[in-house]
């Protein structure tokens, strides 16, 4: 089964001689309980295409299939909906919104997305605790540590219990042992919850830690698009 | 909603400006609004806070106390007119008198005890009796000055003295200290006082009346001006109105007041269109992980109403607070129906402040929370 | 400067809010100020401007004009003062008047038409004349015009107006100046059979160089039975007047306490949300000194914005005066309330400046979320 579908994506910025190509014809499939590392330079065009993916961004061309979703014909509204129920995203930059403490980061989501305030809260504190965040789960952002913020970010992604999980760079302001910790439980989470994920990462370090790698460069997909042709 | 007041309470300090700042805009307003109302009763309210309708004058007196003169005997006349239920009488002196120390402005005020035009607001002693000699009526603000009950006040320029048997409230004229005494009381001081008078015999300045239940004011107001032929009879409102300087008085303040309720609204709605303005990237966060448009403008909304209702309660308290401790000399009165209205403009324009600000939120892209490189 | 500049620059929209929010509370002020000034001189004008530096009342009637009786021979007492130049009788008497066919109120004010209490200066039209009077040019508004005669109710007495004079109102009603003889006539038409015609005040002309509030003082202990004030402490002394400006004295106040306040808090506010990138500055090495300075220049910039936009508004509301509510743009004012809003508005964004010193540098470092 296909978790999700991007089918000749492209995204340009801009119009006529001052036009960028962030994504070109960019092609990709994933399989149920499958973590995909991809894996490119700055500037490469991997962030612009987990936006797309996410429903953060909407392509100049192509479409997005999550799931039985068809993303990109869906109005605004609804893919917000969507991003908040079925789509687990964790930022480059953490994202924690600073005034709430790590649990209330998690916990937002019963606000925000549709699932019960019984069963947010519950996956939250069993989430804190695997995550090993049970005696900060009462602090705000600006007194945790790098790692911890980031763990709460993922926490945050997987407590809607969503299908598909979004990693931007996990690693990119962590030391290699800790973020060789937060990669691994990522593919933990994602592998024994049964859901796919991307993770977009620049450290090849990371990618024993996945299933699949593909690679891009100037918003163009390289070698590994195709799962049939990479195992 | 949890998100709004999560954010208030981590943000403490902020949001404490935040009311702060709504608090002392309420409070400026309500204070201007205060003392324009209390110089209004101070000036008006011998007749404002007087038992009566209307006011009887004097075709040529042109609404003015001082310039209308009825001989007194017209006062059955008057009563006999259909729908009057009852007459009383009012002359106004306008001079010095004295207490056991410092002498000050006083406005001898003739009225017959019990009938229409008398004050309503009798909050110590009692009245005097219809042609009680020798006794005085006064006006509260007396209090402060140092006079109480049994003292004794002399005029100016008269031999009588008076004693004081009671106090009303709210009953000063032009600002000057009133003091109530029976008709006959008036007429001999009015006449030591201001002897050019005495060649127009006895006299009242008006007549106040009050009408039957039911009745119109207006229509028997043109009844007894029909009847009687030389007299103008118009409301008590009105009348209020046309005294010395109160009209002026009056759109000065409006003016004023009206200003400052349009300039509060506008920086109040200002206020939160900018903090809003502020959030751009914590909204955008937000909406990045999922959060609805709705959602965010709820919040929003939630935010401005608390602020606002909470920096009006802290701004009316402390302009009460201020009331207490002005001197009597500075009149203020605190009505409850301004300060209503003043709560709900600061609320609305609260309201419509954050709601200017809608629109960028919903435009905010929530692809601006992405951090990093593309 | 530059960093100044640019932020403001760049935040167009939020610096015009704030402008705008600082430009509505300066209005308020001067809006404020020009009207109690206007309304406490249609009140007392005709005192507060009077041509007689110092004004005897009568001393029982506690400085109110309406209850001041004075005999005409204390003239001649109070003349004999030392430092007295000069010394003329000022009678006032409120009547009714007939103008164009309608009736209004008439302050009457008989005057010596060459000593002190004389209407000056005439800004239109000529001196009075026998059976002629000058009007506060104020009274326009109710139809007093030059040509125009009012006849006196009910003595029918006519006077012809002739010139104008300006800021010279009392008690709010038309005022009109007349020879003092005149008046004196006129008077006894009105109350015929009176005793006497008392005189209302005194107006007094010090000799150069004497102090007029002093030269009061004298003439109180020296002649019997009379108050001398100075203009302005006999303006401030009118009953009611005292009420009115000190509630206007205190509305000015508090506008002025609460402007600079919120000016203030909406700095201090702004200054928190910048504080990310006040860190990243002091990262790369910028001083307390500097940003402190970057803030005033901003508070600075926005205040006088804020001046110019309420100096406009202001403006705009004179259009909407009358002669009889005249309304003016007072450019000291302005200076004045803009100085003084300036200065307390830096004190308050003092606190702001307080919070940017202790912001860490280290902290820009670690990237603060």
């Amino acid at each position: 089964m296909t978790a999700m579908f991007v089918d000749d994506v492209t995204k340009v910025y801009g119009e006529g001689r001052t036009a960028v190509r962030a994504l070109c014809n960019a092609s990709i499939s994933l399989r149920d309980n499958e973590f995909l590392a991809l894996v490119g330079p700055s500037g490469s065009g991997k962030t612009t295409l987990l936006s797309v993916i996410g429903g953060l961004l909407a392509p100049t061309s192509g479409s997005v299939i999550i799931g039985d979703t068809t993303l990109t014909d869906l109005s605004k509204k609804e893919q917000t909906r969507f991003r908040a129920n079925r789509v687990g995203f964790v930022f480059q930059g953490f994202n924690l919104v600073p005034f709430l403490t790590a649990r209330e980061n998690m916990t937002v989501m019963a606000s925000i997305s549709d699932n019960s305030r019984n069963d947010i809260e519950e996956r939250a504190d069993q989430l804190l605790e695997e995550l090993g965040l049970a005696d900060r789960s009462d602090n705000l952002p600006e007194q945790l540590s790098g790692g911890e913020r980031q763990r709460v970010a993922i926490g945050r992604a997987l407590v809607t219990d969503p299908d598909l999980i979004l990693v931007d760079e996990p690693t990119a302001s962590l030391d290699t042992e800790l973020g060789t910790q937060v990669v691994k439980l990522l593919a933990s989470e994602i592998k024994s919850r049964g859901k796919a994920g991307i993770m977009v990462t620049h450290d090849l370090r990371m990618v024993e830690f996945t299933d699949r790698t593909v690679k891009i460069l100037d918003g163009e997909l390289l070698t590994g698009s195709d799962p049939a042709a990479s195992d | 909603m949890r998100i709004a007041f999560a954010e208030m309470r981590r943000r403490r300090g902020r949001w404490l400006s935040i009311v702060g700042a709504v608090a002392f805009i309420v409070f400026l307003v309500l204070v201007l609004a205060a003392l324009a109302d209390g110089l209004f009763i101070g000036t008006t309210g011998a007749l404002a806070t007087g038992n009566s309708d209307a006011l009887v004058y004097s075709t040529d007196g042109r609404r003015s106390l001082v310039r209308s003169e009825l001989p007194v005997s017209d006062l059955p006349e008057i009563a006999a007119v259909t729908g009057v239920a009852d007459v009383g009488a009012l002359g106004v002196l306008l001079t010095t008198a004295t207490a056991a120390a410092a002498p000050f402005d006083a406005a001898v005020i003739g009225h017959i005890p019990g009938r229409a035009g008398e004050p309503t607001k009798l909050v110590d002693g009692r009245r005097p009796e219809v042609g009680e000699p020798g006794v005085v009526l006064a006006d509260a603000s007396l209090e402060d000055e140092g006079i109480s009950l049994g003292d004794t006040l002399t005029i100016v320029g008269a031999s009588q003295s008076l004693s004081v048997v009671g106090f009303v409230e709210d009953s000063r004229y032009l600002l000057a200290h009133s003091l109530w005494v029976p008709l006959e009381t008036w007429e001999a001081l009015r006449i030591e006082v201001r002897p050019e008078t005495a060649r127009l015999g006895a006299f009242v300045q008006a007549f106040p009346i009050l009408v039957e239940e039911g009745a119109d004011v207006e229509r028997v107001a043109g009844e007894i001006d029909r009847v009687m032929g030389a007299t103008e009879t118009v409301t008590t409102d009105e009348a209020a109105l046309s005294l010395p300087g109160v009209e002026q008085q009056e759109s000065t303040f409006t003016a004023i007041i009206a200003a400052s309720f349009v300039v509060v609204g506008l920086v109040i709605a200002l206020f939160f269109a900018l903090i809003t303005l502020e959030k751009r990237g914590q909204f955008a966060i937000l909406k990045a992980i999922g959060s609805s448009n709705v959602l965010l403008l709820q919040g929003v909304l939630f935010q401005a109403l608390f602020a606002t209702v909470a920096g009006y309660a802290v701004g009316f308290l402390l302009a009460r607070l201020l009331g207490f401790i002005l001197p009597s000399t500075v009149p203020v009165a605190f009505l409850p129906a301004t300060a209503a209205s003043l709560f709900l403009a600061t609320v609305a324009m609260g309201g419509v402040g954050a709601a200017f600000s809608f629109r960028r939120v919903i435009r905010i892209d929530p692809a601006s929370a992405l951090g990093g490189e593309a | 400067m530059f960093i100044a500049v640019r932020d403001l620059w760049r935040s167009k929209l939020r610096f015009g809010l704030l402008a705008g929010a600082v430009g509505l509370l300066i209005f308020l002020l001067l809006f404020l100020n020009t009207l109690s000034s206007t309304l406490l001189g249609s009140f007392i004008g005709a005192i507060e401007n009077n041509s007689s530096e110092v004004l005897v009342f009568e001393d029982t009637a506690r400085r109110n004009l309406q209850a001041s009786r004075l005999d005409p021979s204390v003239v001649v007492d109070v003349a004999t003062v030392p430092g007295v130049a000069a010394a003329a009788p000022i009678g006032e008497l409120t009547l009714t008047v007939d103008l164009a066919g309608s009736l209004t109120d008439l302050s009457l004010w008989g005057v010596d038409l060459e000593g002190p209490g004389r209407p000056v200066p005439i800004v239109e039209g000529r001196d009075p004349g026998p059976g002629e009077v000058v009007v506060d040019k104020s009274s326009v508004d109710e139809g007093f015009e030059i040509g125009e005669t009012i006849t006196l109710v009910p003595s029918g007495t006519e006077l012809t107006i002739v010139g104008y004079v300006e800021d010279l109102r009392y008690a709010v009603v038309p005022t009109a100046y007349v020879g003092f003889d005149e008046w004196v006539v006129v008077f006894e038409t009105e109350f015929p059979g009176t005793p006497m015609v008392p005189l209302s005040l005194v107006g007094v002309e010090p000799e150069p160089g004497e102090n007029p509030a002093d030269l009061g003082d004298r003439i109180t202990s020296v002649v019997a039975g009379v108050e001398g004030l100075d203009r302005a402490a006999a303006a401030a002394a009118a009953p009611g007047v005292a009420s009115i400006s000190q509630s206007f004295a205190l509305i000015v106040g508090i506008t002025f306490a609460v402007v600079v306040l919120v000016v203030g808090f909406f700095f201090l506010i702004l200054t928190i949300q910048k504080l990310r990138s006040f860190t990243t500055l002091r990262a790369i090495g910028a001083g307390t000194g500097y940003l402190a300075s970057s803030l005033i220049v901003q508070i600075v910039v926005l205040v006088l914005l804020g001046s110019m936009l309420a100096t406009a508004g202001l403006w705009v509301a004179t259009l909407g005066s009358s002669a009889s509510f005249p309304l003016t743009v007072d450019a000291t004012l302005v200076a004045v309330v803009t100085v003084a809003v300036l200065v307390f508005s830096i004190l308050a964004g003092l606190l702001s400046i307080r919070r940017i010193a202790k912001v860490e540098p280290a902290e820009a470092a670690r990237g603060i979320n």
